[in-house]
């Protein structure tokens, strides 16, 4: 977060001149207040709200990088940050009713700001629309933020469950298939070369599963180098054809090491299993579990027999 | 008698550039602050970076505990057992990852644990068919006895495949109840596992013990590391290790505390103080031992619950059953259907 605060400090330090311009200002110009002149609720109520605006402030400018859509959240919040802090500054010090620029910070910056805090989620909307695109084939329907691998940035495996069982209870009957895939002989890859080297290639092949996804398909890190890829309406003979277009695709990934000129290429297992929901209703024995455990021992099955 | 070769929990014996050392790279390559994850340890980066710093067992438990803070994801004993063994842990590491077998990898890992497995004890049996290996804690590890107990048997299991070439057909037994992340363990342990069992053992056909594995790369250095680690033999034992071993020769007439006490030459109080420091209590050691020794009964001597009750000298049945439940949780019968291999 604060590294993110770092891009915006000519904001935060406007900001925090206008403060100091209007506490100044309203000294010069005003009378500080007896204590029993001072409305205590009013006090609380709108330094309250200015509090409150600027928390919201720092947590979007920690949060973004630099842009369009960060300036114009930051500038309307920022608006009525002023606004409210004036009208809380009143509340101590008494200002000559002929001050105009007082009573123009307290009515026309609140506007100004609710208006350009309206226009920046108009735009953060959109933005956002284009960002569940990208983030498509890793999180379909819903999000949790917490259930993601914090190195694939998939999900894991309780987003997986929360997947299924929206597939599994959903009316609209289908066909889907569940592919259960990992890398061959991934530890003795992490022994030669290190984990670092280990997670990056991971993180690179599931990106290159990624492309070799359709649209509406999603990925999840099992655990390890496993993961469970889920194809909704998909015949079975469509998921083997892309299972097989994976395992192509990562048998010709050319992965480089650090510090090495040779490329390491990797193999894929992958266990595909057939999932009717429609078949479902007759037989009431396939839970999620089941299929899970379908697919792992399918993928058992598919790795090349060892050399005893 | 007296016997002065054990370690305390607070001692500083073990080699900070070894097993800790790598579970630290895993963590710190996620970008995580080596400050945070030395906090409350008493060591440096730089202490550990200079290979001759060496760290007590409690502070490997408080950077254990730093970890799993910072990294937040249930594979990292898992991560941390794969790179274990054969390790670097100089010509132990040799000795270890060139041996011809399984059985003499038993072996060494049993004989040098000093060295290569210092926070719990391997301990090898065999019945008829299957060899048993128990891991059994050495110092005390509370809390974190999960995490390492992941981390080992998945470290063994890694380095038979490493050695062997092949997933070995392991059976993993755990005394921990069933955890949410079973994902893990099937991923890196594979299908046959097993928990609430009372004991964390591994258990494999008897078979795999004598298949021949990968020839030394180069026996003469062999030969050179295994001369070294025999002379370099060291007969340090865990605390709790030694404590459970009084208890252990004395199974049938259970041992009271203040006679474990005397053999290791001190006052009941200071007995009581140090079983509280390393996070122990006698009572539950004893019982830990018993249930052990039952368990072992039942499955390499076919023994029947009348026949361990009489070993343990329990004077009925009923007692017998309801002691076995505080042990383990479970009854005699209903924990014997699970070991059934």
């Amino acid at each position: 977060m604060f590294n993110l605060l770092k891009l915006h400090k000519n904001k935060l330090l406007l900001i925090f001149c206008l403060l100091a311009l209007s506490i100044f200002g309203s000294l010069s110009f005003g009378d500080v207040k007896y204590w029993t002149q001072i409305d205590w609720l009013d006090v609380v109520g709108e330094g309250g709200s200015a509090l409150a605006l600027a928390i919201w402030m720092i947590f979007i400018l920690g949060s973004r990088p630099q842009g369009r859509v960060t300036d114009l959240l930051s500038l309307g919040l920022g608006f009525m940050f002023l606004a409210f802090w004036q009208d809380a500054l009143d509340e101590f010090i008494q200002l000559p009713n002929s001050l105009l620029w007082d009573q123009y910070l307290e009515s026309i910056a609140m506007p100004i700001g609710i208006l350009l805090l309206t226009y920046g989620l108009y735009h953060w909307h959109q933005e956002q629309l284009a960002l569940n695109q990208q983030l498509r084939k890793r999180e379909q329907v819903f999000r949790e933020h917490k259930a993601f691998d914090q190195l694939t940035l998939t999900g894991q495996v309780d987003y997986l469950y929360k997947q299924l069982e929206t597939h599994h209870r959903s009316s609209q009957k289908q066909s889907l298939v569940f592919l259960m895939l990992d890398i061959n002989d991934f530890s003795q890859f992490n022994r030669r070369f290190g984990n670092a080297e280990g997670d990056r290639l991971l993180l690179e092949t599931c990106e290159l599963i990624l492309l070799n996804l359709r649209q509406q398909d999603l990925i999840c890190r099992y655990a390890g180098d496993r993961f469970a890829v889920i194809l909704p309406n998909t015949t079975f003979t469509q998921g083997r054809q892309i299972a097989a277009e994976l395992k192509r695709a990562v048998n010709h990934f050319a992965f480089k090491v650090a510090q090495s000129s040779e490329s390491q290429f990797q193999q894929l297992s992958i266990g595909c299993v057939h999932w009717d929901t429609d078949h479902l209703n007759q037989q009431q024995d396939t839970s999620i579990e089941d299929l899970i455990a379908r697919a792992n021992y399918a993928l058992l099955k598919d790795k090349p027999l060892q050399a005893a | 008698m007296s016997c002065n070769n054990y370690y305390e929990n607070d001692d500083p014996i073990l080699v900070a550039h070894h097993h800790s050392a790598l579970l630290i790279d895993i963590v710190r390559s996620r970008n995580v602050n080596s400050h945070k994850l030395l906090a409350g340890t008493g060591l440096f980066y730089d202490d550990i970076l200079s290979g001759n710093k060496k760290i007590s067992a409690s502070q490997v438990l408080r950077l254990i505990h730093n970890c799993q803070q910072q990294y937040k994801q249930a594979d990292l004993s898992f991560r941390w057992g794969h790179t274990l063994w054969p390790g670097h842990y100089d010509s132990f590491s040799q000795l270890l990852g060139n041996c011809p077998n399984l059985q003499q990898t038993l072996q060494v890992l049993h004989d040098y644990r000093f060295q290569l497995s210092p926070l719990m004890t391997p301990i090898i049996t065999e019945d008829s068919q299957y060899c048993f290996i128990q891991w059994r804690d050495a110092i005390g590890l509370g809390a974190h006895k999960k995490f390492i107990i992941e981390a080992l048997m998945t470290g063994l299991a890694a380095l038979c495949r490493l050695r062997s070439g092949q997933r070995l057909p392991w059976h993993f037994g755990f005394s921990h109840g069933k955890p949410k992340y079973q994902e893990q363990y099937e991923v890196n342990l594979g299908k046959q596992v097993y928990f609430d069992l009372g004991v964390d053992v591994m258990a494999i056909d008897k078979r795999y013990l004598h298949k021949n594995w990968q020839r030394p790369k180069n026996q003469a250095s062999y030969n050179t590391a295994l001369q070294y680690c025999q002379s370099h033999k060291s007969n340090h034992i865990g605390f709790i290790e030694q404590v459970f071993n009084d208890i252990q020769i004395h199974i049938r007439q259970p041992l009271p505390l203040e006679d474990s006490a005397t053999r290791l030459a001190m006052s009941s109080a200071t007995f009581k103080r140090k079983l509280k420091k390393h996070h122990s209590r006698y009572q539950q050691l004893q019982d830990q031992g018993r249930l052990a020794t039952a368990l072992y009964l039942y499955q390499c001597n076919d023994y029947s619950n009348n026949q361990v009750a009489d070993y343990l000298n329990f004077n009925d049945m009923p007692n017998y059953r309801r002691a076995f439940k505080r042990w383990s949780g479970r009854t005699p019968n209903n924990l014997k259907q699970d070991l059934l291999l």
